[in-house]
């Protein structure tokens, strides 16, 4: 009996068992069976990854082919490596070109680098340099094709080059990336424009002419004799007349300078040569306002720089006129002249300082704006056009100098121009 | 100032006017005309004692009729002190006119008819 019973107990211990083994296996399966199917997904991913990539290639490399404007590549010896067809036609490139090792010294790579390759009549200027002196910026005109239709005036194409370093995702250099942005069309309009301005000006300046003359010489008495009141109102009638003639003169003034970043007539002039002639051109409406003008200049001789000496006179002068305008009477105005170093570099460093209205914190962004003038300064002084300041900062900018100011309102300001010596890169 | 010729070359009708009327005050004659070719004409003509020129006009302009003048054959004309009456302001204007050989140059919208007057008188012969 009990050989039954132990039969019959191992029976359902085997069986507990194989179903406990049965078990295990099952879940093993499933096991395998995730792991497959994760597997499967991985190698689905990489997959669906490398074709991702595949495409951005292809698509990168197709908006370079596409790019209506230049671009040019380089890798980090300087070989060229790439350029897109808009390039081909315009530099008049080949297919022998790629490999070609553009001409670069101390890590210029500029334009010019490209001199012996590019086989078209060019000329460029650099813009801005990054800390390494690699231009980032640079201005390019380039003669043009002959089947080009699309050059109106004149012949000459102009771009503007960035270029940019190709890094990969560990910040090596690749190389290098030059994009030509075309920017002919835009300055043929800049150019219609300073021709309307300029054109306008001058018209506008014989009707002016014939209000000044005919009201001189009514108020002069040469038309009869005119009572007081009559006088009285001609008089501001010819002061208002003066203003438009004012705002006329601001405008060619400001044409002339769009129309060539460069300056004409730069000669070796004595800064402080120019700030005795200001003074000496602001004495009578200084004089009007019983308003000091001190000018405190450094003991050293200070050096001659190269300046257009009619630009820098108005700008020195649009500065200390403000000055003056904004003071109240009775008080001074006190001009700084002296030389400043910077490391290796020298400047020369002019402060305008007045008592007087002061620009308040929410003006100071716009100050140097197009025809901007501040609520306070026009409630002080209806009379004004607001392009004194943009006139100042394009003259000083072309002197690759630099002004800025400081500012209370109600406590006066501090205007500050600081000059190169030594301008070689004119 | 008696009987001393001044011809006003200038294409607007009122500064040509005002100009005219301050000068004939100062008792001196007066001719006008409108344009350069005219000008050139009247001066080989009358051979007034001054001339004040316009820059810009229609037809030729100032500049060449300043060349015209300084270059005739007749020492007489090419000698004609000539006061040069612009609306173009920029040194570069005023040196050309200088190179050229104008007397003076004065730009319209920052003198009155007393300033011309005056540079009338002094360079008059």
């Amino acid at each position: 009996m009990s050989d039954v019973l132990d039969t019959q107990i191992k029976k359902r211990d085997n069986n507990g068992f194989q179903k406990d083994l049965e078990q295990k296996v099952e879940e093993r399966t499933k096991e395998l069976e995730k792991i497959r199917n994760a597997l499967t997904n991985i190698l689905e991913d990489t997959e669906e990854a490398r074709k991702r990539v595949e495409e951005e290639k292809n698509k990168t490399t197709a908006i370079i082919a596409n790019f209506f404007d230049p671009v040019i590549v380089t890798n980090n010896t300087w070989q060229i490596i790439l350029f897109n067809p808009a390039a081909k036609r315009r530099f008049k490139l080949s297919n022998k070109d790629l490999g070609k090792k553009v001409r670069v010294v101390n890590n210029n790579f500029s334009f010019n680098s490209f001199k012996s390759i590019i086989k078209v009549k060019h000329k460029s200027k650099i813009i801005e340099k990054d800390e390494n002196g690699c231009p980032i910026i640079e201005e390019v005109s380039i003669g043009a094709l002959n089947q080009d239709k699309n050059i109106e005036k004149t012949d000459v194409l102009f771009y503007k080059v960035l270029t940019s370093k190709v890094k990969d995702e560990n910040n090596v250099c690749l190389g290098y990336m030059k994009i030509f942005y075309d920017l002919t069309r835009e300055k043929a309009i800049e150019r219609l424009k300073n021709e309307f301005v300029s054109i306008s000006a001058h018209q506008l300046r014989t009707p002016l002419s014939a209000i000044k003359w005919s009201l001189k010489m009514v108020l002069d008495g040469e038309m009869g004799k005119i009572n007081d009141e009559v006088k009285e109102y001609l008089n501001k009638t010819y002061r208002t007349n003066e203003v438009m003639i004012r705002l006329v003169n601001e405008l060619l003034d400001v044409s002339h300078i769009e129309e060539g970043r460069f300056l004409c007539d730069l000669k070796l002039i004595s800064i402080e040569e120019i700030i005795n002639q200001v003074i000496f051109s602001s004495s009578v409406l200084a004089r009007k306002k019983k308003i000091k003008i001190i000018f405190n200049k450094s003991k050293d001789v200070l050096p001659k720089i190269k300046v257009d000496l009619k630009k820098m006179k108005l700008a020195i002068q649009n500065v200390v006129d403000n000055a003056i305008k904004y003071s109240k009477a009775n008080s001074k105005v006190v001009i700084n002249l002296k030389k400043i170093s910077q490391g290796r570099k020298e400047f020369i460093k002019i402060d305008i300082e007045d008592s007087g209205l002061g620009i308040e914190k929410k003006d100071q962004k716009r100050i140097f704006s197009k025809f901007f003038r501040s609520e306070n300064a026009v409630r002080y002084q209806a009379e004004g056009t607001g392009l004194g300041l943009f006139i100042v900062r394009n003259i000083i900018n072309a002197h690759k100098g630099k002004v800025w100011f400081e500012s209370e309102k109600n406590e006066g300001t501090i205007f500050y121009i600081q000059l190169p010596i030594n301008l070689s890169n004119h | 100032m008696e009987d001393k010729r001044i011809l006003i070359v200038e294409d607007d009708d009122f500064l040509r006017q005002l100009c005219s009327k301050k000068l004939k005050q100062l008792n001196y004659q007066v001719d006008m005309v409108t344009d350069g070719i005219s000008a050139l004409k009247k001066i080989k003509e009358d051979k007034p004692n001054l001339v004040l020129l316009d820059v810009i006009m229609p037809g030729m302009e100032g500049f060449d009729v300043l060349k015209e003048i300084r270059s005739s054959e007749d020492g007489e004309i090419a000698d004609i002190p000539i006061v040069m009456l612009s609306n173009l302001g920029q040194e570069s204007d005023k040196e050309k006119a200088k190179k050229l050989g104008a007397n003076d140059y004065l730009v319209k919208a920052h003198f009155t008819t007393n300033e011309i007057a005056e540079k009338v008188e002094k360079y008059i012969k």
